[in-house]
């Protein structure tokens, strides 16, 4: 019995040994936190930890996508302008609803025209890379400029306000208030990403679906001669990385409680940076939606933690460069020793 | 008469790897010198050490005598030390002149002296004579695979290499083809150059070499005259132990028609290939490179549109859309060029295996299932006798022939019951070879049929029931029983 | 492992580094007196002591001069009444404006002011930090939609527009232009501020329209962008080559502008808003001063200094001087440039 246990200890042991080695990102977050935990005691607050997760939000949704195009050997950076677009088009389309409707009409209008608008574009870009074949970094570009443009052209250049107050639920209400906390502790948003996450984590690890994607990525001819409809999957994914950004989207516009043209610019950047952080490969093949999250905390805690340090914003940039840099540095080593 | 190049006492040690113990090799000017033993044996690791790639952990590498020390590769090339790679190291936009001085072009004040090179280039095709056929001006992308080596000969020429060591050079090459290569061998011997030539292929070893080198374990076994020796006593040295029939040749019985082709055609790639295959048979199918082999195979399996044809699978005509369909129909493929379209290399031995199947068992929603997907990569493992730590190993690391061991293995648990091998055991040792054809005779005793597409001679007649050969996209000829030996297939294969 | 370590160390370094080298000034470290609303303040209120105070700042953007002057104001404050300063940056975005608020509310700050560059998208965060207790203020440009600010500082924008747009008919009155002279103003149709400030100049020169038979050409958004405003300078030079003056929301717009002009050798003047370094630079310089003739002059110090002031008498006093305070710009020409 004795031995059992003491085997098991070890077990579990290797166990979190081998996930820190194979994550050198969760250990890049810990120490983060730790570091600024030490800055500033108020980085532990629950009220930042909060808003952390809602500072994050629009970044998660942004990954999850390019999550799923680059683990296909793709890469989307268009999703800025698509998540602008869509926040654009839903303040519009709410605008246009009847005064008093319900919450739930809301918030079904809402993430149905913002991942109709998605998904729509993600399909443009799909149908670009695979019927077309142009390169992918090409096609999204347009992409990335036609929205846009798409953007100010529905706006008329300027944003779409003049929206209720029921517009702003999704991205900025508060479940459970207290006295404390008049403005409530569980951010609606953080509930959205989290369901998000969890649906597009188990989409891609568990299902036929994600073994496909995860096999088109890593070697597309060996995809297509093992019987799988890779130019199926490969609209797919552009189709759910443009419709991710759009949930992004409507999530900033609804925060916002107004539609922005010039919302989520270059937010690609730190969605690309957050999920190869996360240990997902731009060569394509391996990554997974969950690490990506793990990525993007580390963005959201960076930002976050060196303003509440009062680091110079000057030097933030850098800073943030840096570690973007490490976390990629060790993760490579890591995989290089791994093999 | 002194050595040119001289291995002493060479051990290199690897992380948690001794790759060679105490290696003593001498090499001599004029002579081709074979380098042999299975993989992991050692030969990569030693020409690695004498090509400057590697160090030597202990021992000395002695050229003209002298102990030389190279700590790149460049430094062995000022030696006049050249290696030509198994997978050609060619630069496909660039011309064949350009190819051939590649590092060392000709300058006219400061502007590259283009005329000199294709006219020095042309002159050394020339010599070669192949001239006919390559071009200096000659974009290298347009040439044949064997065309690209001739070029990378004739750039080893013009580098004056007193050593040029060659890893597998006959692996994408016809048999037609070897034998020019052949002749080049043999000039450069003429000129007092040292060749280390590599090769799987015991019949090459035979036909070009005047020594052989035989390592196994790291260890050197023994160097001698390859005339001295026989092809059954050098195998068994490699391996340790003498090996019996390597092709394993046993009788299968014919059963039932499996696949039949009716006047297939695929414009300028073949046309009118009309044949049936057996559950029971192994299907032979020779022919030179750009014979249309792999493509008319390919377009069977759904991969390639044909342009006018019938295909009859288990009695019934189908027209497959693509690899999907053929799948689905019982049909799996093995294709020639394992990294580029057979493994998911960065990928597990288990989702290489399962990879074709994971359709055939999902769960509700669409679910994949994990459990099955586990225990099936297991019983392949265990069956096929693929030497992997563990099922979850990535694939990348496993040895060629337990590589192609897998792929077998894919189609095995995809339930296919017509298997087209495409160049099935190109660059795997003889032992992997000899298993892997243990294997495709088990498959056949079983009901199941095999196509398989090969290049070399010997493996074809060795195991095939029946031969179909190839020339140009069209289908020559069939050979059977008595009928199959070497000189009616060159016959049909050049006609 | 060994490998892992040393890059972990490196990234604490690094923050080491940086939280070393650009931590808040020490503050005096003998305690300041209870500041109770009550505590007896002197009536000057420059004599307010407001060490213990923690007030947080949020500039539109670091990367403009405009912003850095006003940062240099809050400094300036901060060194003068001995209270803690916290600047972030927006980068000019409603969603990060948001966050730096949440942030600033966590870190305990007590009361904070933004440059309110997106007004419908950084409502929702002031709001909720006024409800959970900490005064909001404005300064640069303010939010209509809410009535929490406590107090605004900033220019007059649509005075500083009228000011070009006077500055604009004297140039074309003084050079004999008052028959068929063409004008143009290059605008950016986002921030509130130059929004007012294209107001402020077109209601001056609307009315001269017919008078003088102006022909007046709206030439673009410059997007805050120098190369923007010269393409768009460019654009509007080949269809008017000979456009008597323009007028520009902003600085980086005269210096795009700038650039085209002397490219095209016309004889265009420009008179800018902001009053950067640069523009008194040009206005002064022998070459350049020919074409950028005259700036609209801010005082980004003084809007600094002047919340700050606000803020620290809130925190002490519960009292602001006025919801809206308003610096009035003035015109820069050659008369009054100076080169720092």
């Amino acid at each position: 019995m004795e031995k059992i246990e003491g085997t098991m200890k070890v077990g579990i042991g290797k166990k979190i040994g081998a996930f820190s080695k194979k994550n050198a990102i969760v250990i890049v977050l810990v120490l983060l936190s730790v570091g600024f935990s030490i800055g500033n005691s108020a980085f532990l607050k629950p009220s930042n930890l909060i808003n952390l997760t809602t500072q994050m939000a629009i970044n998660a949704m942004l990954t999850i996508g390019i999550t799923y195009v680059i683990i296909l050997g793709g890469i989307d950076i268009s999703i800025g302008s698509v998540a602008a677009l869509a926040g654009v088009v839903t303040a519009l389309a709410c605008r246009a609803l009847p005064a008093g409707v319900s919450l739930v009409t809301m918030v079904i209008v809402q993430l149905g025209v913002g991942i109709s608008v998605g998904a729509g574009f993600g399909a443009f870009n799909g149908l670009m890379v695979t019927k077309f074949k142009v390169v992918p970094m090409i096609a999204t570009l347009a992409s990335l400029t036609i929205a846009r443009g798409l953007c100010y052209i529905f706006s008329g250049g300027t944003s779409v306000s003049g929206l209720t107050s029921i517009y702003s639920w999704l991205g900025s209400a508060r479940l459970f208030k207290t006295e404390a906390k008049p403005t409530g502790w569980l951010p609606i948003i953080t509930i959205v990403v989290i369901i998000f996450v969890i649906i597009m984590h188990i989409l891609l690890s568990k299902t036929v679906f994600g073994r496909h994607v995860y096999a088109t990525g890593s070697n597309r001819n060996v995809a297509h001669l093992s019987g799988i409809n890779t130019q199926k999957i490969i609209f797919l994914c552009y189709m759910i990385c443009g419709a991710m950004a759009a949930v992004g989207g409507v999530l900033n516009s609804s925060k916002l409680q107004n539609g922005q043209p010039g919302a989520a610019e270059s937010y690609e950047m730190f969605a690309i940076a957050s999920t190869v952080m996360g240990g997902t490969s731009l060569l394509g093949g391996s990554g997974s939606v969950a690490r990506a999250i793990l990525g993007c905390a580390v963005v959201a805690i960076i930002n976050n933690g060196m303003n509440l340090m009062h680091i110079d914003s000057y030097w933030q940039k850098v800073v943030l460069g840096v570690i973007i840099l490490l976390a990629v540095v060790m993760d490579m080593m890591q995989k290089q020793k791994s093999n | 008469m002194k050595p040119t190049l001289q291995a002493i006492n060479i051990s290199k040690t690897f992380p948690g790897v001794k790759a060679l113990t105490d290696v003593t090799v001498d090499f001599y000017s004029g002579e081709v010198h074979a380098l042999l033993g299975e993989n992991g044996a050692g030969k990569s690791t030693l020409i690695k050490i004498l090509s400057g790639v590697y160090t030597p952990s202990e021992g000395q590498v002695l050229l003209d005598g002298r102990e030389v020390k190279f700590t790149s590769p460049y430094d062995a090339i000022s030696k006049k030390i050249a290696v030509i790679h198994q997978e050609l190291s060619i630069a496909p936009d660039l011309t064949v002149a350009e190819n051939i001085f590649l590092g060392s072009e000709p300058k006219k004040g400061k502007f590259l002296d283009r005329a000199l090179m294709n006219e020095v280039s042309q002159g050394i095709l020339d010599g070669m004579g192949v001239g006919k056929s390559i071009k200096a001006t000659d974009v290298a992308r347009n040439l044949t695979a064997a065309q690209q080596q001739m070029a990378e000969i004739a750039k080893v020429i013009n580098r004056e290499a007193r050593v040029v060591i060659m890893d597998e050079p006959t692996s994408s090459l016809s048999e037609f083809e070897i034998a020019s290569l052949f002749t080049q061998i043999r000039k450069l011997r003429d000129d007092q150059v040292t060749i280390i030539y590599i090769s799987h292929r015991m019949a090459e070893i035979f036909e070009v070499c005047d020594r052989a080198t035989v390592l196994m374990d790291g260890r050197l076994v023994r160097t001698q005259m390859v005339k001295d020796s026989s092809e059954a006593e050098l195998v068994a040295s490699m391996v340790g132990r003498e090996i019996g029939d390597y092709y394993n040749r046993q009788q299968h019985t014919r059963g039932e028609e499996k696949v039949r082709v009716e006047g297939l055609t695929r414009k300028k790639e073949f046309k009118d290939i009309s044949f049936s295959a057996y559950a029971g048979e192994i299907l032979g199918i020779y022919g030179l490179i750009g014979a249309g082999r792999t493509e008319t195979m390919e377009t069977i399996f759904g991969a390639r549109a044909q342009d006018s044809g019938k295909v009859f699978v288990h009695g019934k005509q189908v027209n497959f859309k693509s690899p999907k369909d053929a799948i689905a129909q019982g049909i799996g493929m093995v294709t020639e060029d394992r990294r580029l379209t057979g493994l998911m290399l960065g990928k597990s031995v288990k989702d290489n295996i399962v990879l074709p199947s994971i359709p055939f068992h999902k769960k509700k929603f669409g679910f994949a299932n994990k459990l099955w997907e586990g225990q099936a990569a297991e019983e392949m493992k265990e069956k096929l006798t693929i030497k992997t730590p563990s099922i979850e190993t990535i694939i990348g690391n496993l040895s060629g022939g337990n590589q192609q061991k897998a792929i077998l293995g894919k189609w095995l648990i995809a339930d296919s019951d017509i298997l087209i091998l495409d160049e099935p055991t190109r660059g795997i040792d003889v032992n992997a070879k000899s298993e892997f054809y243990t294997l495709m005779n088990d498959f056949v005793a079983k009901g199941g049929c095999i196509i398989m597409i090969s290049s070399e001679m010997t493996e074809i007649i060795g195991i095939s029931d029946r031969i179909l050969v190839m020339h140009e996209g069209n289908l020559k000829g069939e050979l059977t029983g008595a009928d199959i030996n070497e000189q009616s297939i060159i016959k049909l294969a050049n006609a | 492992m060994k490998k892992y370590l040393a890059l972990l160390l490196a990234v604490i370094m690094v923050f080491g580094a940086l939280a070393g080298c650009s931590s808040p000034k020490e503050t005096d470290p003998t305690p300041a007196p209870d500041t109770d609303n009550e505590v007896i303040t002197p009536p000057e209120t420059d004599e307010m002591d407001a060490s213990g105070l923690k007030l947080g700042f949020i500039l539109g953007s670091r990367e403009h001069a405009f912003y850095v002057a006003i940062e240099d104001g809050i400094k300036a404050a901060a060194a003068d009444l001995g209270f803690e300063a916290v600047v972030l940056e927006s980068n000019l975005d409603g969603a990060v404006a948001s966050e730096r608020i949440e942030t600033l509310v966590v870190d305990g700050c007590d009361a904070i002011s933004l440059s309110v560059n997106d007004p419908t998208g950084s409502t929702p965060a002031i709001e909720a930090a006024d409800t959970e207790g900490v005064p909001m203020f404005a300064f640069d440009c303010t939010s209509s939609e809410t009535d929490v600010i406590k107090s605004f500082v900033g220019t007059d924008n649509y005075e500083g527009g009228v000011v070009g747009g006077e500055a604009v008919i004297k140039y074309l009155e003084d050079n004999d232009l008052t028959d068929g002279a063409v004008i143009g103003i290059i605008g950016y149709p986002e921030p509130q501020s130059c929004i007012d400030r294209e107001d402020g100049w077109f209601s001056v020169v609307n009315e001269y329209k017919d008078e003088y038979n102006l022909t007046i050409v709206n030439l673009g958004n410059y997007k805050g962008d120098a190369s923007t405003a010269e393409s768009l300078m460019n654009d509007a030079l080949i269809q008017y080559p000979d456009m008597a003056a323009i007028f520009t929301v902003g600085d980086p717009a005269c210096v795009g502008a700038l650039a085209a002009i002397k490219a095209a050798g016309a004889k265009t003047v420009m008179i800018g808003f902001d009053a950067n370094p640069e523009a008194h630079e040009a206005i002064l310089d022998p070459e350049n001063g020919k074409i950028w003739i005259a700036d609209v002059a801010q005082d980004p110090y003084q809007i600094g200094y002047s919340i700050a002031e606000q803020m620290v008498q809130y925190c002490l006093k519960n009292t602001v001087d006025a919801t809206t305070i308003l610096i009035s710009p003035y015109l820069v020409d050659a008369s009054n440039a100076e080169v720092k």
